[in-house]
């Protein structure tokens, strides 16, 4: 049973996210083991393994870059490999990571803030650009950029680390 | 479709349950400087105060030869006997000695560790350690309650900070077993506040909730929508709380005077004074602070310049958590304030220009945890009441597992919703190697001494074969109270392995034993 059929969906990219959290909650009050609390171990366990399955099923499908890898796991294309073809696009990273680079020698959170606006941008164009290659069925387009989107969230995981050296936590 | 075939509960068990009396289950705050007891009794939700109608109990015990002494008369014991007086607990929680050491080298009592650096404590009635403190504060209350409801417990939901680790987690569960009590869950702090303002304001929508109560602060965002209470993200800052702005205000006041002293004593009343005058200044603008001949003038200005940089970090973290869930400041609807130290003017004015909404204060901040507790208490031994509560929370911190190079590999990553589990496969890297050991940690962090260990497994017996064959299959299992569970089986020969835990400290059977009993 994949992830689709957890909440009887069709296994598709697009999604009615309100049905799918609909079906979450309703199927959710039924297995929580909270609901279990007075039952027979083998029905307990029964009732975690359930709720745990609704839970990462959920967690999979609500998100679109994990519903996008999902899906195309189940297409059978490879995500894992990173085939850079695009020299452009290699250019722009080497570049982002300098400038990364940069920051972190000098924390100006003036000009940290700038950038990680930069990266917001471009990870919305992206997301935009994944979702039209999905509903398209432009497999390997969408396995490219799903690359690059994890490029970007790697350099916006970097900016939120300078942030926090700046509180020291 | 397999998932769908189990029957509903509720079809043939919470029918016959109905036929029965009501049970009686209560909500436990166990607090780092107060803890409390609520319950729903005759259809009124209340919290349970003493004779002296007092319904906070201060976290504190006092050992004497043949005596424990618990809650506000122990405090009375806090300058005359500090070695005998332990305060706080809470903090303590979790903690190895050692680690106790670092982050408290001022705290008054006499540790002794145990084989594997758990912490005991020398007291005159004997040693003592921080589980068995914190069930001798959730056995007064668990009496208190019983006294008032006239009836024996069928269960009871305990309070946890939503930041709290498995450690701290598991040793909260501990304490209350040896209290004697049933518990029905963990429920994180701000959840239960959530509840308690949920069911009241119906309200539904993003809400955060800022707990900053005595020696912990949590920022959590829940989804509430039709009787379900999402945990969306948390976060916090575990050694920080009021009980930090005593201390500064202690360190600001004596620096003041021109003293330092060393004296146990001395040190108690200079506590005690600033405790008084922290709260007094939340109502006036300034306050005269008398310790023996000393007179020291504090005005709220003052005492707001001592603390900004503390509040202004719990403001940082409310942003990081925010952006944990995806989500933008002005998508907040509400905000709980949660703890007593909410009551400090400037830390409202700083979360209200933060958020940019007016945050509720309608519930007593030191009453709103124990209240969301007793209701969900109520709903989970199966009283019914008319809206149902779900929960649904996430791990606070990653999972990983430790892999070669002393480099952390996430499992499980922060802000997961539990119940969840994960599956590994593992490998033997020599021929015949009928051992793996797996090292569990938590935190965000990429090493090893960045993390904090959890506990090491082995998992033993497997076949003996060729290096690379061998297909271990682990399933690391964390249930809805957050606590991990690991199953293992031998793929090829369906051998499965016995699992050691070794936490990384805690007491051995023996010291268990030899430890003395509530």
């Amino acid at each position: 049973m994949n992830y689709f059929d957890v909440f009887q969906l069709p296994v598709n990219f697009k999604i009615d996210t309100e049905l799918l959290s609909t079906r979450f909650y309703d199927l959710q009050r039924k297995f929580h083991p909270d609901r279990y609390l007075n039952f027979s171990p083998q029905e307990k366990l029964y009732s975690l393994q359930q709720s745990s399955l609704l839970n990462k099923a959920w967690q999979v499908l609500r998100n679109p870059l994990l519903r996008a890898e999902y899906l195309l796991t189940l297409y059978g294309v490879k995500v894992g490999h990173c085939t850079m073809k695009d020299i452009n696009v290699l250019r722009e990273q080497i570049k982002l990571h300098e400038e990364c680079e940069k920051l972190e020698k000098k924390l100006d959170m003036k000009k940290i803030n700038e950038f990680a606006v930069r990266i917001e941008i471009t990870l919305k164009k992206l997301h935009q650009q994944m979702e039209f290659a999905m509903e398209n069925q432009q497999w390997e387009r969408a396995v490219d950029i799903i690359h690059q989107i994890h490029f970007y969230n790697r350099i916006r995981r970097n900016i939120e680390e300078l942030e926090n050296q700046e509180l020291e936590f | 479709m397999e998932l769908l075939k189990i029957s509903e509960p509720g079809t043939n068990c919470l029918s016959t349950s109905l036929a029965q009396d009501k049970k009686i289950a209560v909500g436990i705050d166990l607090g780092t400087t107060y803890s409390l007891v609520a319950a729903i009794n005759n259809g009124q939700l209340q919290t349970l105060s003493d004779e002296y109608n007092r319904f906070l109990l201060p976290s504190v015990v006092h050992y004497q030869e043949n005596k424990k002494i618990i809650g506000w008369k122990a405090l009375k014991y806090a300058s005359s006997d500090p070695i005998n007086t332990i305060f706080s607990v809470k903090r303590l929680l979790g903690y190895s000695l050692t680690e106790i050491k670092k982050r408290y080298p001022h705290l008054p009592y006499q540790f002794q560790a145990s084989k594997n650096d758990f912490p005991l404590i020398c007291t005159s009635y004997g040693i003592t350690n921080p589980i068995q403190v914190s069930s001798e504060i959730l056995f007064e209350l668990s009496e208190r309650a019983q006294h008032i409801l006239k009836s024996n417990l069928s269960g009871a939901v305990i309070t946890v900070p939503a930041y709290f680790n498995d450690t701290q987690r598991g040793e909260t569960r501990e304490a209350a077993n040896k209290a004697g009590l049933h518990v029905l869950r963990l429920l994180n702090e701000p959840t239960a506040a959530a509840i308690a303002y949920g069911l009241d304001s119906k309200q539904e929508g993003i809400i955060a909730v800022y707990d900053l109560g005595g020696g912990t602060f949590d920022i959590s965002l829940l989804r509430l929508q039709k009787g379900i209470f999402e945990v969306l993200s948390t976060g916090g800052i575990a050694t920080l709380g009021g009980d930090d702005f005593d201390r500064v205000l202690v360190n600001w006041i004596q620096c003041k005077i021109g003293i330092k002293s060393d004296n146990v004593i001395v040190q108690r009343k200079f506590l005690e004074a600033a405790v008084a005058a922290k709260i007094h200044l939340s109502n006036h603008v300034q306050t005269i602070v008398k310790v023996d001949k000393w007179e020291v003038l504090v005005t709220r200005s003052e005492f707001e310049g001592l603390i900004s940089r503390a509040v202004q970090q719990t403001i940082s973290m409310c942003r990081r958590t925010i952006k944990d869930a995806n989500l933008k400041v002005k998508e907040v609807l509400q905000v709980i304030m949660v703890g007593g130290s909410t009551r400090i003017p400037l830390i409202r004015k700083m979360v209200e220009n933060f958020f940019g909404l007016i945050p509720l204060t309608s519930i007593d901040p030191e009453k709103v945890v124990v209240l969301g507790a007793a209701i969900q208490a109520d709903f989970l031994v199966g009283n019914k009441t008319d809206q149902e509560v779900l929960l649904l929370d996430v791990i606070p911190l990653s999972l990983g597992i430790e892999t070669l190079g002393g480099g952390v590999e996430k499992i499980i990553y922060r802000n997961t919703p539990i119940p969840t589990s994960k599956v590994k496969y593992f490998t033997n890297f020599q021929k015949g190697q009928t051992s793996i050991i797996i090292h569990v940690l938590q935190g965000e962090r990429e090493q090893v001494m960045n993390c904090r260990s959890l506990a090491r497994f082995t998992l033993s017996g497997l076949p003996s074969l060729e290096a690379g064959q061998a297909c271990m299959k682990v399933i690391f299992q964390l249930d809805e109270n957050g606590l991990l569970r690991v199953t293992a089986t031998e793929q090829i020969t369906g051998t499965t392995a016995s699992i050691k835990l070794d936490p990384t400290y805690g007491l051995t059977d023996r010291e268990m034993i030899s430890m003395i009993q509530g």
